[in-house]
């Protein structure tokens, strides 16, 4: 019994370390190493276990400090707990209380947050409904010739939106009906390659629903905006989304139609570099050399050790708890 | 839904092509293809009067329809929202590419300031 209490005594205190490990050195490590450029699937995926094993880890940390003092074990200490409360010590009055901070104050942030990006999305896209040009109208069948090589993929007009603006922009707005706009500017200033090659990265976006992939991010970064980690974090799963998308857009129109796409709607863009345009020429920058020379991606050894690595992230802390 | 979008924005664009306003039924015989019935049109122009996008003119029936903002006005604001800098805006969509320059900004605000056609 005193063993089973000394094992989950360590057990918190490995967890603990263990979150603070997530919110500090290792975001920092994975947003600095170069692999994930390579493969930017498994680097994803690395990076959902960073969020949600640091996510669950700090408030577990609390939980099973909070039943080491029962002897019953992990599982049985968690049920055994809310009838013995009255005569719990102070360690697990602690444990309680880190959990339920840690805990709620994660939900509620995570919760808001993906709520009000929501309601962002619900209200812009329906404003930008009312916006765009009926469908199909002269205008989408400029897009839909424009679209050439790729018309076969192109995305389906449900989902296109042509707006009458004379600056070239290209975005997706995700979701359940998501919506890719395209300016006019856009169709003006792109080849027909580049323009297909700018549907075929919007669309991908769409597709994957990157936006679910990068939301928790958003979250913990709210949630702990004095850690640098969370910021860098943030900006690492939007660029890896950006590469993901990009490696579709090859796939479908080639490279050079891209680097085209990225060259016409970037200069427009960058022209003056200052403030947050300094950001996104440092990522500018990256996007195309990874065009020009394409690194080589990951062995598959290597990307399969990556997604073993994310498994073990997320299952093996309450494996060992449930065994202990 | 999608029936009622569609008749939202078809009566949108034909009142920004009439910036005199126009009757219901003037709407109604103006807009192209199926024509809907009356009382879906009030509905619709009753959802883009809380919307702000359309006012109701003159004391004499039968009233008039007006757009409030014209369509450059509007699409401008809408791509402003998209490329503007507001925190969450890159959560919100993903653009092609991350950043929006001075330029661009100046352009989009420069086209918001413009007055409104006052001809028709």
């Amino acid at each position: 019994m005193t063993a089973d209490a000394a094992d989950l005594y360590t057990g918190a205190a490995v967890l603990a370390v263990l979150a603070l490990l997530l919110a500090v050195p290792v975001p920092a490590a994975l947003a600095r190493a170069r692999w994930p450029a390579r493969s930017p699937r498994p680097a994803l995926a690395c990076w959902q276990a960073v969020g949600l094993a640091g996510g669950l880890s700090l408030p577990g940390a609390g939980l099973t400090l909070a039943v080491s003092g029962l002897g019953r074990g992990w599982a049985g200490g968690l049920a055994a707990l809310p009838g013995q409360l009255p005569d719990v010590g102070a360690a697990s009055w602690a444990g309680l209380l880190l959990a339920g901070a840690a805990g709620l104050w994660l939900a509620a942030v995570t919760i808001t947050s993906a709520w009000r990006v929501a309601a962002a999305r619900h209200a812009h896209r329906a404003r930008l409904d009312l916006a765009a040009g009926s469908w199909p109208g002269p205008a989408a069948e400029d897009a839909r010739t424009h679209a050439g090589p790729a018309g076969g993929r192109r995305p389906p007009s449900g989902m296109l939106r042509l707006v009458d603006y004379p600056i070239p922009v290209a975005y997706c707005l995700p979701g359940l009906r998501p919506r890719i706009v395209v300016s006019q500017g856009a169709i003006a200033d792109l080849s027909p390659d580049a323009l297909a090659a700018v549907l075929a990265h919007e669309q991908a976006h769409a597709r994957g629903r990157h936006d679910v992939l990068i939301q928790p991010f958003i979250a913990w970064r709210q949630a702990f905006p004095f850690l640098p980690a969370a910021g860098q974090a943030l900006r690492s799963v939007e660029l890896l989304a950006e590469m993901l998308a990009d490696d579709a857009a090859c796939r479908a129109c080639g490279p050079a139609a891209l680097r085209s796409a990225l060259q016409h709607i970037g200069d427009e863009h960058l022209a003056t570099g200052t403030g947050t345009t300094r950001t996104a020429t440092a990522e500018l920058a990256q996007r195309e050399t990874r065009l020009t020379s394409p690194p080589n991606p990951l062995p598959l050894p290597a990307a399969t050790a990556a997604y073993a690595a994310a498994a073990a992230l997320i299952l093996l802390p309450p494996a060992l708890l449930a065994l202990a | 839904m999608a029936d009622r979008g569609h008749l939202e924005q078809a009566v949108l664009h034909t009142l920004w092509e009439r910036p005199g306003g126009l009757t219901a039924r003037e709407l109604i015989d103006a807009l192209e293809g199926r024509q809907p019935a009356m009382t879906t049109v009030l509905t619709v122009l009753d959802r883009l009067a809380r919307k702000g996008l359309v006012v109701r003119t003159g004391d004499l029936r039968p009233r008039r329809y007006v757009a409030t903002t014209p369509r450059e006005e509007y699409i401008a604001q809408v791509m402003l929202d998209a490329l503007g800098r507001a925190p969450d805006r890159a959560a919100v969509l993903s653009r092609f590419l991350g950043g929006v320059s001075e330029a661009d900004t100046h352009h989009l605000r420069r086209s918001l300031r413009r007055k409104p056609r006052n001809d028709g």
